[in-house]
């Protein structure tokens, strides 16, 4: 990969731009999401002070940086894997409390692995292909891993989806 | 629905109508992270607790404790380590020098230098030269090799004290144990008594261990002088020069560029009169204010005479070479007598 050095000022956009998703990407790994959010600062102010190089296209780089902090912080904090029943990592819409933590308690009764895929693709907006780089595993397997993450999803979230604000928000993109 | 149902991306939709939680700006964070890899001294000074200016003067006050620890140990060390205190005491047939005791010390901790101990012993009969040096050690007994020459003649005898005065003395071997006594023979004198003595270090007035800080009043000492003129330091030296009999006793201060002060217990011609106060010695000469300090009380006289001769130089006057150079601060305490002749023994 072709690597270049980056700016301050670029590191600042990208924290602003993915800063979010990063720390709840961390979250989506079982860490408490202040913990998330510390550790992605830190991991951009290290990269600001080092002026590392890096990728042409950063974001693979950066997930698998915090994927590794993620292991740190388990490593240093022996604190549960599991996703915290106590934190919300996605903000909660006027009137969509209880269907957002049905979604994240959804998200927590699924393998890690396959709520990785889904939340990679859903919220870090990447394709199968920029997946399997950050998780380092084959496409095909993204692939599986996100399908069968739907499947069960769709399962567990079918009441919300029929005639909930899941059925709304369908009619009117009709 | 059956459609919906089997369509993922309906799943998919439905929940990125989930936003995410921010994160808080990295500005923010930034500024915790600059005291966070802040270095020491910045971090100590934002959390310090007490007032700066008295952690300073605290750091100052550290500081200058611990330099002057330092420099007693210096002081110290400068004389510290083994030494070997050597006694002669001249035996009943040594005349006018029966009974005396002369006193040296040397180094014993194995290095060459400071390993010898000369004297010589003034008599009124003669001049008694004792030249030692250590050869060895085994244990605590020390192996000595002793020369001495005496040389009889008054007190004033002019003597060259160069190697050539002992080369057809032999050496005599001396093993010599702690508070054990040994004698040797010395040739026209008789016996002398020699007993070893290990110090830790040098006292302060070798050849005089026994001196009080009361001068008695035979006595004129000068130790380590400082001479001050009008506030200015213009001579600093040290050791010591004592005189235990003259009724004349006088210091010569030889200063270079300045020339020599002499400084009388008498009155004598052309000197001015000075105030005498246990170490210190006041005067004024030549519209000047001088001071000399000394380690020890001089004299228990309250006054003293002193003349200032700006053209001496010891090349022109002093007999004894180690004494005839110009270039350095030089004293002496003999009799006012010894010291204004043309040329001037030990």
């Amino acid at each position: 990969l072709a690597a270049r050095n980056i700016s301050t000022a670029s590191l600042t956009a990208l924290y602003e731009k993915h800063g979010s998703t990063l720390a709840a990407y961390l979250c989506c790994r079982g860490v408490e999401f202040a913990s998330a959010e510390d550790a992605v600062q830190q991991l951009f102010l290290k990269l600001m002070q080092a002026k590392v190089s890096m990728p042409e296209e950063p974001l693979a780089y950066l997930y698998r940086a915090v994927r590794n902090t993620s292991f740190n912080l388990r490593r240093s904090t022996r604190r549960e894997v599991e996703m915290n029943e106590a934190e919300n990592w996605l903000m909660e819409p006027e009137g969509r409390a209880e269907e957002v933590l049905s979604v994240q308690a959804a998200l927590r009764d699924i393998p890690q692995e396959q709520r990785e895929a889904v939340f990679l693709k859903v919220w870090g907006g990447m394709t199968l292909q920029e997946i399997s780089e950050v998780l380092e595993i084959p496409m095909n397997t993204v692939a599986s891993r996100y399908r069968y993450a739907l499947e069960k999803l769709r399962e567990k979230l079918h009441p919300l989806t029929n005639g909930g604000s899941y059925a709304r928000t369908r009619k009117r993109s009709e | 629905m059956q459609g919906q149902e089997n369509d993922p991306n309906d799943v998919e939709q439905y929940l990125k109508t989930f936003q995410l939680r921010q994160v808080r700006p990295l500005e923010i964070c930034s500024e915790q992270n600059r005291r966070a890899t802040a270095s020491w001294w910045e971090k100590g000074l934002t959390t310090m607790r007490i007032p700066k200016l008295a952690f300073g003067v605290m750091l100052i006050a550290i500081i200058a404790l611990s330099s002057g620890l330092v420099m007693v140990r210096a002081r110290a060390g400068a004389a510290t380590g083994r030494f070997l205190e050597l006694k002669y005491r001249i035996g009943p047939s040594g005349l006018a020098h029966s009974g005396r005791v002369d006193i040296c010390v040397m180094r014993v901790d194995g290095s060459q230098k400071g390993n010898t101990c000369d004297f010589v012993d003034h008599g009124r009969e003669g001049l008694l030269l004792v030249k030692t040096r250590l050869t060895g050690k085994v244990d605590e007994s020390a192996q000595l090799r002793i020369r001495a020459k005496y040389i009889p003649g008054d007190g004033d005898t002019e003597v060259d004290y160069s190697e050539a005065l002992f080369k057809d003395i032999p050496e005599k071997v001396l093993p010599l144990e702690p508070s054990a006594k040994r004698e040797f023979e010395v040739a026209g004198l008789g016996k002398i008594e020699v007993e070893g003595e290990y110090l830790d270090h040098i006292p302060p007035l070798v050849y005089r261990p026994q001196e009080t800080l009361d001068p008695n009043p035979k006595e004129f000492r000068i130790v380590a002088p400082v001479l001050v003129r009008d506030n200015q330091v213009i001579a600093n030296a040290d050791g010591s020069s004592i005189d235990t009999g003259s009724p004349d006793a006088t210091l010569m201060l030889y200063v270079p560029g300045e020339g020599r002060y002499l400084i009388s217990e008498v009155p004598f011609e052309s000197a001015v009169v000075g105030g005498v106060h246990l170490g210190k010695i006041t005067f004024s000469l030549e519209s000047h204010d001088y001071l000399l300090l000394t380690s020890m009380p001089v004299t228990v006289s309250e006054h003293v005479w002193v003349k200032h001769e700006p053209s001496f130089k010891p090349s022109e006057h002093m007999t004894r070479q180690s004494d005839a150079r110009d270039d350095r601060v030089m004293f002496l305490v003999r009799s006012l007598k010894t010291l204004e002749q043309e040329k001037i023994g030990h």
